[in-house]
């Protein structure tokens, strides 16, 4: 029996690209890797394990042949699958990469959908995708009155890397956090300049009274529009629950 | 103001109360077509597959902030809440307001941008006008660059549908009934000539802006989200067939992006209206989404799915099984080599299936394990596909047979499934078309081939 390898990496991009590194640098054999992100769970006892070092030059070293042999479409994909909040993505990231390099046309290498590892990422990356695209609308920034939009999220993937640049093309000149419950992280933009991630372990925007009376009046008229804005013939909560799933509305101005 | 129901002094919140109730019955809430990135100074970007911010209690999608400018209207359109002779409270925004609370709901990403339309204030033209300077105002003074949808009003103006074209990203007129005939009684103070005048100089205004923009890069760009139009299905007694017919012209000689289909309801009460005893024909609306969609993307004509002799749809199916159904000897289907054309005509397979399909057959033999596995619905399908030669089961097709399987009835209620119109496009969704939805995603997505 083969040695079972689990390479033991940090839950980022980084972190990955590094295991992947190691991975083929130590000749284990690319279907006798596993890739374990994140906290240690039970360890099995036929597996060797080895922890990881994240090092930013080799995960580098990994992107830029990523991008140069398979190509940005595809880079932007696996990158995406990295956000996932599922444990086996690592492992469907490093066999996609070593079925896209063993491939003549790596750029086709998403294609392989019959691959079941590169199937693996796809469905990953649509799926943070479907969940970022969610939160690029059902995000909601509340004025606080110190010149800062704040919004809180809870997303199951990692999104915050996958919204930040849509919002901040968007709202180049307002000063804006988004913050992630879960992870207590937050995405932050100053006006005019790039946004950021930030370790942040509290959500606690300081509230004015004036500006708080102007926030309630914009919060109303909105709460209003959607009530107007629905045809009482047409209700179909069921409906309207499958577009607008349950877990968003605890952070949405129209639903108290 | 002109009617003695006017009241002055309403408070904002009254105002978009009436104005979004009044506005309510536009189909058209989508915010797609256009791609436009931020400019770094002002607020706003488009993104092509426009975004759902959020859905109201009838599971519409609520992207634009919907509003008339104001309900205040001349016209006496049988079928329509707003007209001159109803009692309802009529308000009037002022282009300042709707400029603020614009700005106010995007910054905080409740909207996408706006949707402008409007009753008949005093005449077309001078209602024009009052729209006009509320989008100028809106794009020039507060340097919004998010989404802007108006109406046209026919009748206005050709002057001012140019300026207001090259300031909006979709323009739209409604075509109310897809018969001239239905238009003349129904909206005694509209004609179908007035309506399509303006439609045809839209259409021509883009194609012209099409070439400038390929020759200078940064030339302005005129309604470059294209136009739509909207009926309302179920008022006038027209068949379909003339529904459909109507739609493929649009599509084929105005270049419309997309037409938009509102089940009648009924408002009023009026001789020439119709009764409609199961209340607003939500399910017809539903089949007509479903065939319009066929029409766009899936390569179909409205001639083989309707014809003289049959003008309506089987109610029960989709317009596609229903296609499939009345044509089994094209059936079944290879998986590995069949051209992508006729894998969309197999029921339950949609164009991103088919499109994955075509994709991963290029990299090795495709079995139906592989088909599950990344996300083709074979709960129809596997009735109509063969992997490598073989069936998934055995396979029946028998008309009456293959009819009891995918027919929608008693298996889940369609009508509850009506409201798509509005969906909007999210890209990589998976599980691509769902019995009964038929794919109704948004028209005007980045393929992702």
């Amino acid at each position: 029996m083969t040695q079972n390898i689990v390479l033991c990496c940090e839950d980022s991009l980084e972190g990955i690209f590094t295991a992947v590194y190691d991975g083929w640098a130590g000749r284990y054999g690319h279907e006798n890797v596993r890739l374990q992100v994140g906290e240690t769970e039970d360890m099995d006892l036929f597996s060797s394990y080895i922890k990881i070092c994240t090092n930013v030059e080799k995960a580098g070293k990994v992107s830029n042949t990523i991008r140069r042999r398979l190509g940005g479409r595809n880079f932007a994909e696996i990158a995406r699958a990295a956000l996932s909040c599922e444990p086996d993505k690592g492992t469907a990231i490093y066999r996609t990469i070593a079925r896209g390099f063993s491939m003549e046309r790596g750029f086709q290498v998403m294609g392989v959908l019959t691959d079941p590892f590169v199937c693996r990422v796809d469905a990953l990356s649509r799926s943070v995708s479907r969940e970022s695209d969610h939160l690029m609308g059902f995000l909601r920034f509340t004025d606080y009155g110190q010149g800062v939009l704040w919004a809180k999220i809870k997303p199951k993937n990692h999104v915050l890397p996958a919204i930040a640049p849509h919002f901040q093309d968007r709202l180049p000149k307002e000063n804006w956090v988004i913050w992630d419950e879960r992870r207590e992280k937050a995405a932050v933009h100053p006006a005019g300049r790039g946004w950021f991630l930030a370790d942040l372990d509290g959500f606690e925007p300081t509230e004015d009274t004036a500006s708080g009376d102007c926030e309630r009046e914009i919060e109303e008229l909105w709460r209003g529009f959607c009530r107007s804005i629905a045809i009482e013939e047409r209700r179909n909560l069921n409906l309207q629950r499958q577009m607008l799933p349950k877990r968003f509305r605890k952070y949405m101005t129209e639903f108290p | 103001m002109e009617t003695g129901i006017a009241r002055q002094g309403l408070t904002l919140y009254e105002k978009l109360n009436i104005l979004s109730d009044a506005a309510k019955y536009d189909v058209a809430c989508t915010s797609s077509g256009v791609s436009r990135r931020g400019n770094g100074r002002g607020l706003g970007n488009c993104t092509a597959a426009g975004i759902c911010h959020s859905f109201s209690s009838d599971g519409r999608c609520i992207s634009l902030l919907k509003v008339l400018y104001t309900n205040e209207c001349i016209y006496h359109c049988k079928y329509c809440a707003n007209r001159a002779d109803n009692d309802v409270p009529r308000a009037t925004f002022t282009p300042e307001e709707l400029c603020r609370l614009t700005m106010e709901f995007y910054r905080r990403n409740y909207i996408e941008g706006l949707f402008l339309s409007s009753g008949i204030w005093k005449s077309p033209t001078h209602t024009m006008e009052q729209i006009y300077e509320t989008i100028r105002r809106l794009r020039e003074e507060y340097g919004f660059r998010g989404y802007i949808h108006v109406k046209a009003i026919p009748g206005a103006d050709s002057e001012l549908i140019e300026k207001l074209g090259y300031l909006a990203d979709r323009m739209s007129i409604n075509l109310e009934f897809p018969t001239a005939e239905g238009l003349r009684r129904l909206a005694p103070n509209k004609n179908r000539s007035l309506i399509l005048k303006p439609m045809r100089q839209i259409q021509n205004g883009r194609l012209a802006s099409k070439e400038e923009v390929a020759l200078y890069r940064h030339a302005p760009q005129f309604v470059p989200a294209g136009q739509s139009t909207q009926m309302i299905i179920g008022a006038a007694g027209e068949t379909d067939y003339e529904i459909m017919s109507v739609s493929q012209a649009l599509y084929e000689g105005f270049g419309l992006k997309r037409v938009f289909y509102s089940a009648y309801m009924q408002v009023n009460e009026d001789k020439e209206l119709p009764v409609l005893p199961g209340g607003p024909p939500l399910l017809r609306e539903h089949r007509l989404y479903q065939a319009d969609w066929l029409l766009r993307f899936y390569g179909f004509r409205a001639e083989e799915l309707l014809s003289e002799k049959r003008p309506n749809f089987d109610i029960r199916l989709d317009p596609k099984a229903n296609w499939a159904l009345g044509h089994l000897d094209k059936f079944p289907v290879e998986v590995n080599t069949a051209p992508y054309e006729m894998l969309l005509r197999v029921p339950g397979v949609g164009v991103k299936s088919a499109m994955r399909i075509v994709r991963a057959r290029r990299h090795g033999v495709i079995d139906f394990a592989a088909l599950k596995r990344f996300g083709v619905v074979l709960k129809r399908a596997s009735w109509f596909l063969l992997c490598s030669g073989r069936p998934m089961h055995p396979l029946r097709l028998e008309e009456r047979f293959l009819t009891g399987l995918l027919s929608e009835e008693g298996r889940r209620a369609p009508a509850v499934d009506a409201q798509r119109s509005c969906r909007q496009i999210t890209l990589f969704e998976s599980g691509l078309e769902q019995p009964g939805m038929g794919g109704l995603y948004d028209a005007e997505y980045r393929v992702v081939l």
